[in-house]
């Protein structure tokens, strides 16, 4: 059965301001409950797509549509309300007081009601094992622990896509696990951005590849071969 | 608020020069001591950085945020002047925002008045609130920075209107935008505070060397008033005087009084402009010539 | 914040190529030329044209640093698509004067016109390297020198660092808020941005204090290429005054 796509790019570009070309003429599309991953070594335009197929950048060129919307002034709320982006550094998205203002952060503006807010909390604090921290200010937090919190603080509002950039990045093994643990349950969309193979092996079906701003190949995890990966520079 | 060049006298914009050096030899040597010049360089980028920053206004148009005021608190007044001397350094040299003969005013402006007024209001008010006193010190910063420059461009000659339109209307004007800066800046003081309040302590400030720079400002009006009074808006016409070109030709050279005699006036400073302009082609040939004889590295 | 987002990257774009611009016409004769030379003749130039207001006198100016300019390589056509904002902002700023004098708005935007050529005739010219090896030469202290050099090489940098920020702000940002609002969280965001850098400038003062640093720039040097161009510049001059 063929859905259209939850999101879809077409022939975009995108030149960061000092004018290099971070993308050049990409076209994607991601459907419901795809897990894809999209390969490339640092530099090749992953993050430059991530930030365009969550609507957070628009492109120079081509059009990006998100939920059969083109993003605008109207509609880029309820957009930013059923997509996630966990960012490659926690120290750039944790700005909350505490734990738990970072956890309640997007279910506040929501305008839930109290009682909601704190099943809610309960919930996922005892999920992810972040009771004991609740009251502590992220920036407090080890490298693992602000990881987790940051993951916590997008799945607590059940976007429908997720998107990660670089999610195992300068992180240890041991959050690298909890990563994919937090991620593995998940029942939404998700796509990940990595040079690192690990956790696309894990989640993903399908993956992209990409090099110096333009998607070189599309297929099944299965399917990579390692030469394709060495060619691109990933490993 | 970047004042080009052309909008102010010579004589005022020579005065700024003198202040401006001035007040930045002293911050430069204050800080002699101190391990500073990775802190404010970087500090400089983080705050020409900020200034890019579009914040929309109702009306759709943007403002943006200067900073002034907190560089003071951040850095103290010495090297936040400094770091703010850098910024608009760079934007004079870089991009043109800003005039090189009204580096010294614009200097004054944004990197001393809005650095030392901002930090001694927050010094003053931040024992009852910061967040407050970091908005009146951005908010009142940079409305004074405004009314200074409106009183430069007032005072001269060469931009026709006077006081009575230019102070007005830039106070009021940066008074309306001056509150978004207000708030930008308790925004930042207001989270720094939440994370690094140690960040957010008194300087060193020296009470005296304090003092006479506030006079200073304080009193800058009333030198640029009095440069004024004292200057001329044609120096060129001085100059020429003083080389004696113009009153008594002591060289008699090949335009005695710079006509051709027998030709009308006009028709004499025609040929003697193009006659120059003659010139300056030949010399600019000779430069050319002389380049391509040199080997680059 | 995607409004505060969009209209800044627009406008970063116009603001990045300011930084390379010196790359374009990178074989004109004024590269060539020392900087501090070029420096002191933009000034030079600069003073000439704010000092008066006769028509004889600034037309000469003008017509020399066009001629200068275009024979010794720089492009008139980069050059006024850079700069052209001034002088119009200028004439509209004086222009319902023009009912009472026809005369004064041209000539005052003619002073803005010429001035704003004689600093593009450096800043076309010369890298920031070299401008900065230029005021140290010119004696102003290392300090200062050295700290619009970190500046400008910082800027990039830390700018990626605050479009971060913003980004990861707006991602979550799910619900419309008033300008207010947005002012207040967009300073909070700022702040955030502005510990990061003072941090950032911590790790910078430990690299510097371990490797040290100094200024890149071209050897300055003073040859006949610099006297033909200062007596240039002073022929300009003395012309300008005797006119």
């Amino acid at each position: 059965m063929v859905h259209s796509p939850l999101i879809s790019a077409r022939n975009v570009s995108y030149a960061y301001p000092d004018g290099s070309m971070a993308l050049r003429d990409v076209s994607i599309e991601i459907y419901r409950n795809d897990r894809v991953g999209i390969i490339g070594p640092n530099g090749s335009g992953k993050s430059t797509l991530i930030f365009l197929l969550s609507g957070l950048l628009r492109p120079t060129k081509g059009e990006v549509r998100i939920f059969g919307m083109l993003p605008d002034k109207k509609n880029v709320e309820s957009i930013r309300r059923r997509i996630g982006v966990v960012f490659q550094n926690p120290d750039d998205f944790l700005f909350n007081p505490t734990v738990k203002d970072e956890l309640l952060y997007v279910p506040k503006q929501l305008e839930m009601d109290e009682e909601q807010m704190l099943r809610l909390l309960s919930e996922y604090a005892k999920k992810f094992d972040l009771e004991e921290i609740l009251q502590k200010p992220p920036f407090r937090l080890s490298g693992g622990e602000k990881k987790k919190v940051e993951i916590a603080s997008v799945l607590v509002y059940s976007p429908e896509v997720i998107f990660l950039d670089e999610p195992t990045a300068n992180v240890d093994g041991k959050t690298k696990r909890i990563v994919a643990e937090m991620m593995r349950n998940y029942s939404g969309t998700v796509v990940i951005a990595s040079h690192e193979m690990e956790l696309i092996w894990e989640l993903c079906s399908r993956v992209v590849l990409m090099s110096k701003g333009r998607i070189v190949e599309e297929t099944t995890v299965e399917s990579l071969s390692e030469e394709k990966l060495e060619e691109i520079g990933v490993i | 608020m970047h004042i080009p060049d052309g909008y102010l006298d010579l004589s005022i914009a020579a005065l700024f020069f003198v202040l401006t050096l001035l007040v930045l030899g002293y911050s430069i040597y204050r800080l002699r001591g101190e391990r500073l010049t990775s802190l404010f360089g970087v500090l400089s980028a983080a705050i020409f950085a900020a200034q890019m920053l579009n914040w929309p206004i109702p009306g759709g148009t943007s403002a943006h945020f200067v900073g002034g005021a907190l560089a003071g608190i951040l850095l103290g007044p010495y090297a936040g002047s400094l770091a703010m001397a850098i910024v608009l350094t760079i934007q004079t040299l870089v991009f043109n925002d800003g005039g090189i003969t009204a580096w010294g005013a614009n200097v004054w402006n944004m990197a001393i008045v809005n650095v030392f007024l901002g930090y001694y209001i927050y010094r003053t008010f931040s024992r009852y609130n910061k967040n407050f006193a970091a908005f009146l010190a951005g908010w009142l910063g940079i409305t004074a920075a405004a009314i200074f420059a409106g009183i430069e461009i007032g005072l001269s000659t060469s931009f026709a209107y006077g006081l009575s339109v230019t102070v007005p209307v830039m106070g009021v004007w940066h008074a309306l935008l001056g509150v978004i800066e207000g708030i930008i800046t308790a925004g930042v003081v207001g989270y720094i505070a939440t994370r690094r309040a140690d960040l957010l302590e008194k300087k060193e400030v020296g009470k005296t060397s304090f003092a006479l720079i506030a006079a200073l400002i304080a009193l800058s009006p009333v030198f640029a008033y009095l440069a004024e009074e004292v200057g001329y808006a044609e120096p060129l016409e001085k100059a020429a005087e003083m080389i004696g070109l113009e009153e008594e030709p002591i060289y008699e050279g090949l335009f005695p009084d710079y006509t051709i005699s027998g030709l009308d006036p006009y028709t004499g400073t025609l040929l003697s402009g193009l006659l120059g302009v003659l010139i300056v082609l030949a010399l600019a040939y000779a430069v050319k010539y002389a380049r391509g004889s040199r080997k680059d590295t | 914040m995607h409004v505060v987002l969009e209209k800044t990257l627009k406008n970063a774009s116009s603001y990045f190529q300011n930084f390379f611009i010196h790359e374009y016409s990178s074989k004109s004769t004024l590269h060539s030329i020392d900087a501090r030379i070029k420096l002191l003749g933009t000034f030079l130039f600069v003073i000439l044209a704010v000092s008066t207001f006769e028509p004889k006198k600034l037309l000469f100016l003008l017509l020399s640093l066009i001629l200068i300019s275009a024979i010794l390589g720089l492009s008139l056509k980069n050059m006024i698509r850079r700069v052209w904002l001034f002088p119009l902002f200028s004439f509209a700023v004086v222009s319902p004067l023009l009912l009472q004098d026809i005369g004064y708005p041209l000539l005052f935007t003619l002073r803005v016109l010429i001035a704003v050529i004689a600093v593009q005739m450096l800043v076309m010219s010369t890298s920031f390297a070299d401008i900065c090896s230029a005021l140290r030469s010119l004696k102003v202290p290392e300090v200062f020198v050295h700290g619009l050099w970190l500046a400008y090489r910082y800027i990039l940098v830390v700018f990626q660092d605050i479009i971060n920020i913003l980004l990861a702000r707006e991602s979550r940002r799910v619900a419309r808020g008033s300008h207010l609002e947005l002012w207040r969280k967009g300073g909070e965001a700022v702040g955030l941005f502005f510990l990061r850098s003072i941090e950032r400038a911590e790790r910078v003062q430990l690299a510097i204090a371990s490797r040290g640093e100094r200024i890149i720039g071209s050897k300055l040097q003073f040859g006949t290429l610099e006297a033909i161009y200062i007596s240039l510049s002073a022929f300009v001059a003395l012309w300008c005054i005797a006119l």
